[in-house]
């Protein structure tokens, strides 16, 4: 198969991964306007566990849903404990805790599981398929991948657009102040926001342990990503999280194969500085959608 | 429509400060049911300071609000909105990134009824004819009488008892504050409604309002049955200038 369909197809497997990612940090922006920079960190926490629920009942779906879950209780206890406390002050303060719970989280895993590089299973094969003879360079892994973000996608677009706990959440995200005038509990929204968001890092960390293993810092270079797909969507979007993370998977997917996978990761860098540059509100909100 | 009569808003001795700086100074004043009070003054008086300590939006140095039996001091906005008070805050405070319809429900959620939403919908509907045509547009597209209207059946759509206005005519035309006004007055007699309205605009709001507060500097200057006060132009030209 042409080169360069095989370089679109992963590129489009992996941008799912970053957009699951980026998905979290949007959720997290659009509910407190932190950014939060554990976000990796927590998704390999989840990930740990969901590693140690698989070895202990051997079935792949137990662990997948106690990552989601643990996700949600982590975000959930990350904002109402830690980060309720800066949320009204400088944004350096938010930022500087987030990079304190990397750094605590990234500690305290090796020493509960060690610090060594496990493999983490998969629910489907992550060797490329062959369909009638003929080599497709897609894994039922990468299929799953993409289903599976899509479908979490779909289902946060329902919950915001027809949903009254989703009206309530765009409402505490554009205007907390006449939320609250309104009934709507914003506090325990951000809580909520917070928790959902990390069900989105954990499903990332579940999606990129299979191929690229599972360590204690396994999902720095995924934030880089994950981020870099956030800013390019505008921060504020979740669909502008899966068109970011789409281009960063092809972008990135074209400059290792072209050009040498040792770039990937300064290639990603490039793209983030050049998107602040020109354009730091993201490609993909107009300045009318923008809170006040 | 079940009311629960004679709720009296009682504010007792109010003082707020911003860093030090007192912007309201032992304020007091009584709401009683059914009734609309003016509270009037010029810019920085400590006006819409009063009207967000009651809301619960800002905390008071000294002094207590409280609505029938329940202390509101110390009460956060999302609770003291489900005893039936509404804050309408100065420029109406709609949530442009959402529509009409949006905007709307939003005020309604807390109350979990259904059956109820689409009476109150149909009922502001009714009220503000111009929005039903605007329904399912975004906030953003509407004039500034529309903002207002919608600012004010928002309030109406928890079911409020008590309205806190402030400066519902900041900036129409002429037209559209009497449109408003009158809306405020038919509410108080049709409802039951009871109001406190902030206003700049001493003729319009007088005009509909059974009782009148002054205020400047943060401080009682005259409180009086409205009426009276509606004939003591030169006391409010005195502290409001015009
Ligand atoms: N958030 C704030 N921080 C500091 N000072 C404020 C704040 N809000 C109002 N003030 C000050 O408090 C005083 C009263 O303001 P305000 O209640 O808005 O008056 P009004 O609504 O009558 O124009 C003014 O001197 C104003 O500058
Ligand atoms: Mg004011």
């Amino acid at each position: 198969m042409n080169y360069f369909l095989v370089l679109t197809l992963t590129g489009l497997a992996a941008g799912m991964i970053y957009a699951a990612l980026a998905l979290a940090l949007v959720l997290v922006w659009r509910a407190t306007r932190v950014v939060n920079f554990a976000q990796g960190a927590m998704a390999m926490a989840t990930t740990y566990i969901a590693l140690a629920v698989f070895q202990l009942t051997g079935n792949y779906w137990f662990g997948f849903v106690a990552a989601l879950a643990a996700g949600f209780v982590i975000g959930a206890v990350a904002e109402r404990g830690i980060v309720r406390w800066v949320e009204n002050g400088p944004p350096l303060n938010a930022v500087i805790l987030t990079l304190g719970l990397l750094l605590i989280l990234e500690a305290v895993v090796p020493m509960i599981w060690g610090a060594q590089i496990r493999s983490f299973p998969a629910p489907f094969s992550i060797a490329a398929m062959q369909v009638g003879g003929v080599f497709i360079p897609v894994s039922p892994f990468n299929i799953f991948t993409i289903g599976v973000v899509l479908l979490v996608m779909v289902a946060l677009l329902v919950l915001f657009r027809f949903t009254g706990l989703g009206l309530s959440m765009r409402a505490a995200a554009f205007a907390p102040e006449i939320a609250r005038l309104l009934g709507v509990r914003v506090g325990r929204l951000l809580t909520f926001g917070w928790g959902l968001a990390t069900v989105a890092g954990a499903l990332a960390g579940l999606l990129v342990a299979p191929t690229l293993l599972l360590y204690p810092n396994n999902m720095d270079a995924i934030l880089v990503y994950g981020f870099t797909a956030a800013v390019l969507g505008g921060l504020d979007s979740p669909i502008g999280a899966l068109v970011g993370g789409l281009a960063m998977g092809l972008a990135l997917s074209f400059i290792g194969g072209y050009l040498g996978p040792d770039l990937e990761t300064a290639g990603a860098l490039a793209i983030l500085i050049a998107i602040l540059m020109v354009r730091p509100q993201g490609l993909f909100v107009h300045a009318a959608e923008r809170r006040v | 429509m079940s009311r629960k009569k004679g709720r009296m808003l009682e504010v007792d001795g109010l003082s707020v400060s911003y860093g030090g700086v007192a912007a309201l100074d032992g304020v007091s004043l009584r709401i009683p049911d059914n009734s609309i009070t003016a509270v009037l003054g010029p810019n920085g008086a400590g006006k819409s300071t009063l009207i967000r300590a009651i809301a619960g939006l800002v905390r008071p140095r000294a002094g207590t609000v409280s609505y029938g039996r329940r202390l509101l001091t110390g009460m956060s906005p999302e609770a003291i909105v489900r005893l039936g008070i509404s804050m309408v805050p100065e420029g109406g405070g709609i949530i442009r990134e959402l529509t009409v319809d949006e905007n709307l429900r939003l005020a309604h959620l807390w109350r979990r009824d259904r059956a109820d939403l689409r009476k109150a919908l149909d009922e502001v509907m009714a009220l503000f004819p111009p929005l039903a045509a605007r329904r399912h547009l975004p906030a953003n597209s509407l004039s500034g009488g529309e903002r207002q209207m919608l600012a004010v059946g928002r309030a109406l759509m928890s079911r409020a008892e008590l309205l806190l206005l402030d400066e519902p005519s900041l900036g129409l035309a002429p037209r559209i504050v009497s449109l408003i006004m009158r809306t405020i007055h038919e509410l108080r007699g049709q409802r039951g409604l009871s109001v406190l309205l902030v206003e700049q605009n001493a003729r319009s709001a007088l005009a509909i309002a059974d009782e009148a507060l002054l205020l400047s500097s943060g401080r009682t200057v005259a409180s009086r049955r409205a009426g009276e006060l509606a004939h003591e132009e030169e006391l409010w030209h005195a502290y409001l200038g015009y």
